[in-house]
Formats: structure tokens, C-alpha cells, sequence
């Protein structure tokens, strides 16, 4: 170590002294989930789903999914979960709370599962803004919902796309970069995010699988990333 | 004013978190990969350190056969010994190998041979890590330095793999290869030291490896920091830190989980792509 390096250890010492001394303590709790779960052989998320309240958003295309296999995958994870479709941007938090009135107790993980389009549509322009303010706007109003009602919670978002189209390629790029951000910000209110984008072609019931994995307690480690899948 | 200085002075203050039997066992019992793995044969090298034991826990806890390597027989021994306890009816073998050196993994190949174990899923998680890389050194690390951590790191793990991929496609074995890597390999502070390009090297042999062959899956994970012996810490410790949002590293169980995970149905469709498990951990 050099005489500047020994230098500015010290300097860094007395500060972190002084800051201990005459500063205040924000005081933090780590991340972790001690719980010992049921045993469930069929288990994406290691159980740590079960008797948790779930909501799924659905959008952006009507009928673009088969949520059967969705609705198996919750249940066999023991959850307890609404489902709500939304076409456009017009999801606001008492569409959240509304649902969540039919359950007990707040939703304390959120999926969103989304078709962001179906096919070439050369009539709008590369990077389509409406997706991607669509998306931007719901977790911003999903994440408030979690900060305001939970002290602990998920929230992942899956996109399906069309990879040969360029609209989409440039809309996951910026939905991606928002996923992935957003990691390191909502874990300041212990919101663990997450996200995976999927082609099309993918069968739902693994997209659903891969969902729960990032949602249950394992989820934790992979804060701030977005599973790429590849058919 | 002396409030507008403490505000002006805030500093974490992160609670304990001690890593115990307890958490241990609360990051490894109920399935992650929806069932799927019952029944695979499951060889997992390094399988006497943290990773290497929360690994070889978990593949048991999903029904798995699983084999571990290692150097030493005795640590070897030691460890099957704590596997039994932490998975009852857990069926669990081990394997001599020293990663470094060619003739101790043919050797190893034969053994495998001789057990009559036929690979289903290769986690390469052997690995070492120097003072010289914990360091961040560069300028006084001679050929012998270098050329140890490359030979475990990389060398070792390709030959061996190329052993065990080869018989699995003899076989028709829908064979698994999940490869731990590390976000060293990625972090400005680390990429420069051999460990750092020896699993910069991995993530590329990974690549390479998919690409070569359809039939079998291969992904990586790179984990930031782990509550291992490697990372200066144990079971037992407070493992609280100020690294990720978590607010501690990985646990070793997390890891194996997310290789669990991987080592199912979904892992396909991240076939020759890594994972990063680090909690959004800067180095």
C-alpha cells in the first residue's frame, strides 16, 4: 500500500467514526425469509407461495393467453389470487385495492403477465411508446400499491414477445433496461423486482413456472434481473 | 442545526443475520423445480465446500443420485458423513479429482465407470480462489500464479466436461451442464485477475459448448458475493453486509436452488445464457 493509499484509508476511517459518532442510524433490516415451508413436491417457488395473496395483471391484447395453465400453477403453489385484464393504461391503485377487498389481506406479490403485440403492425411507429409507457405506468402504480400495503413483497413482470419483429425488439430493449433498474430502487421498500421476457412461442405453463420461481423466496437473489428465454 | 448535521450524517446500520443450521435449512427443503429432477444422476465437483454441500443438499432433497468430488478423501468422507444427516434417505456417493490435473481427472472418468454412473446433470462448481485475486494484484503474479487458478478454473472443468458430454451423447442422455461462474468476471475491480479471466473464459466456453451441441443444455450461473469459506465467511457467522440490496451475499442455498431451477424444464430455454445471482452486487 502506498503512502496516498495508507492516507486515504485513514481519512475514510475518521469519517466513518465521525459519521458514527454525531450522525443518525438508519437502521436495516436484511432481506432473508426464515420460514420452513410445507412440503410440495410440484413446487416452483420452494412452497414460499403458499397461503401468499397474488395478483396477475393480464394485457395488453385481449384473449392472447390461455391462463389455464396459469390458474394450475397458482393453485398447486397453495396461493390465493385475483386476476385482472387490462387492455390499456387504465389500471389505477383502486383497481388494485378493489380486488384486493375480496381477499384477506393485502396482495403481497404481483405478476404481470403481458402480450405486448401479435403480429407485424407496420402502422405504428419502431418502439412502440404506448407499450412501454403502459408497462412504465403500471408498475409505477403497482409498486406503490406494494410500498403503501405490504412490508415485504414481489413484483415480475413477464413480457412475451414476437423476436422477428422490430417494433418489439426495440420495446423489450427499454422495458428491459426499466426491469432490470427498477431492482436496485424497490429494494429500498423490500420489494424484490424482477422480470423474464419470453418469445411467444414458449409454453405458458413455463413461463408460469419460471414466474413463481422469481416470485417465491428464491426470487430474492435474482433482484434486478430479467431471465432472457429463448425457444 | 445539530439535527440538520445528524441528517446530514446518516450512516446503515444493518441488523445481524447469522447464518445458521436454521436458515440453512430454511433455503433447502421443498422443491424448485416442480419435481422434475427425481431419478437424474447428479455430479457435482468442488462438492466439499459451501457451494458444493448446499448443492449436493438440494439435488438430494429433490430426489436426485448424486455424486460429489473433491480432492481430499477425507474431507470427502467428512461431508458425505453431513449429507446423510441433512437428507435422510438421500442417496450420495463421492469421487477422488484433482481438478488441476489431467491424469486425476481420466482417473476420475474411470471411477465414474467403475460406479456405473451415468451423468444426467454436471455442475462444475470447483473453483479457486487466490489471495493474489482477493488482492486485485496483477503486476507481481508469476506464470505459476497464473497458470494454477487457470488449470482449476478453466482447463480442468473443459476437459473434464468434454469427458462427461461425450458419453452422454453416447448414450442419448438429455444431458445438463450448469457451469458457476462469477460476476467477477464482469466487474472492473476482479476481470483483470485470473480468477476473473478464468471465468470470463468459462462463460465463453459455455457459449461455445451450447452452440456445439443441440442435445445438451448448457447454462451459467455467476453469483456476486457467498457466504462461504471462500468469501471469508461460515456457518454460524453474521453474514449482514453492506453489498447488495439483500443486505447480505448470496447463501450458498440460493445458489443451489437457482441451479436446481436451471437444471429443469425451464433451464432449456436459457440454454449457452448466464444468470446473475447477486442482488444487484457492484464489485
Amino acid at each position: 500500500m502506498s503512502f496516498q493509499d495508507q492516507g486515504d484509508a485513514m481519512i475514510k476511517k475518521v469519517l466513518c467514526r465521525l459519521r458514527r459518532a454525531i450522525g443518525s442510524a438508519e437502521v436495516v433490516q436484511p432481506i432473508v425469509d426464515p420460514n420452513i415451508y410445507r412440503d410440495n413436491k410440484m413446487s416452483y417457488s420452494g412452497g414460499s407461495l403458499n397461503g401468499s395473496n397474488v395478483l396477475v395483471m393480464i394485457g395488453l391484447i385481449p384473449g392472447a393467453f390461455d391462463i389455464t395453465a396459469l390458474r394450475e400453477r397458482l393453485e398447486i403453489e397453495g396461493c390465493r389470487y385475483q386476476i385482472l385484464f387490462c387492455e390499456d393504461d387504465i389500471l389505477d391503485k383502486k383497481c388494485i385495492e378493489d380486488a384486493s377487498d375480496k381477499m384477506i389481506g393485502p396482495f403481497e406479490h404481483i405478476i404481470n403477465l403481458v402480450r405486448i403485440t401479435e403480429g407485424q403492425k407496420d402502422d405504428e411507429a419502431v418502439g412502440s411508446e404506448r407499450v412501454v409507457a403502459t408497462i412504465y405506468r403500471w408498475l409505477q402504480i403497482e409498486s406503490s400499491y406494494l410500498i403503501d400495503h405490504t412490508g415485504y413483497g414481489t413484483l415480475c413482470s413477464a413480457i412475451i414477445w414476437d423476436d422477428e419483429n422490430r417494433q418489439d425488439v426495440v420495446s423489450v430493449a427499454g422495458l428491459r433496461s426499466l426491469m432490470s433498474g427498477l431492482g436496485k430502487v424497490m429494494a429500498r421498500h423490500k420489494i424484490i423486482e424482477n422480470g423474464l421476457i419470453a418469445p411467444a412461442q414458449i409454453p405458458i405453463e413455463d413461463i408460469a413456472a419460471s414466474i413463481t420461481y422469481l416470485s417465491g423466496k428464491y426470487g430474492q437473489i435474482l433482484a434486478g434481473e430479467v431471465l432472457d428465454l429463448r425457444s | 442545526m445539530f439535527a440538520e448535521i445528524r441528517a446530514r450524517f446518516r450512516y446503515k446500520k444493518i441488523l445481524p443475520l447469522i447464518y445458521d443450521e436454521g436458515l440453512r435449512d430454511a433455503y433447502t427443503g421443498v422443491s424448485v423445480a416442480g419435481g422434475q429432477l427425481a431419478g437424474k444422476t447428479v455430479l457435482v465437483t468442488g462438492g466439499t465446500g459451501g457451494i458444493g454441500k448446499a448443492l449436493a443438499i438440494r439435488f438430494m432433497a429433490e430426489g436426485c443420485h448424486v455424486i460429489i468430488s473433491g480432492r481430499d478423501e477425507k474431507r470427502l468422507l467428512d461431508t458425505i458423513s453431513y449429507l446423510r444427516t441433512k437428507v435422510m434417505d438421500g442417496d450420495v456417493r463421492y469421487i477422488t479429482m484433482d481438478q488441476s490435473d489431467e491424469g486425476s481427472i481420466r482417473s476420475a472418468v474411470d471411477g465414474l465407470k467403475k460406479l456405473e454412473a451415468y451423468i444426467d446433470i454436471l455442475i462444475n462448481n470447483a473453483g479457486i480462489y487466490t489471495e493474489a485475486d482477493r488482492q486485485g494484484r496483477f503486476r507481481s503474479i508469476d506464470r505459476d500464479g497464473f497458470g494454477v487458478v487457470w488449470r482449476t478454473d478453466l482447463k480442468g472443468v473443459v476437459s473434464f466436461t468434454d469427458h462427461i458430454v461425450r458419453e452422454m451423447r453416447e448414450r442419448g442422455i438429455d444431458g445438463r451442464v450448469i457451469n458457476i461462474a462469477s460476476i467477477c468476471a464482469r466487474s472492473k475491480s476482479y476481470q483483470y485477475t485470473p480468477y476473473g479471466i478464468s471465468k470470463a473464459a468459462l462463460i465463453g466456453y459455455s457459449s461455445s459448448l451450447a452452440r456445439c451441441y443441440e442435445d445438451i443444455v448448457v447454462d451459467v450461473i455467476e453469483p456476486g458475493s457467498v457466504a462461504t469459506a471462500m468469501g471469508g465467511l461460515d456457518l454460524g457467522d453474521d453474514i449482514a453486509r453492506d453489498c447488495n440490496v439483500l443486505h447480505h451475499p448470496a447463501m450458498p442455498e440460493e445458489i443451489a436452488a437457482l441451479a436446481a431451477f436451471l437444471a429443469g424444464r425451464c433451464g432449456r430455454y436459457l440454454k449457452g445464457r448466464s444468470v446473475v445471482a447477486s442482488a444487484c452486487e457492484v464489485l
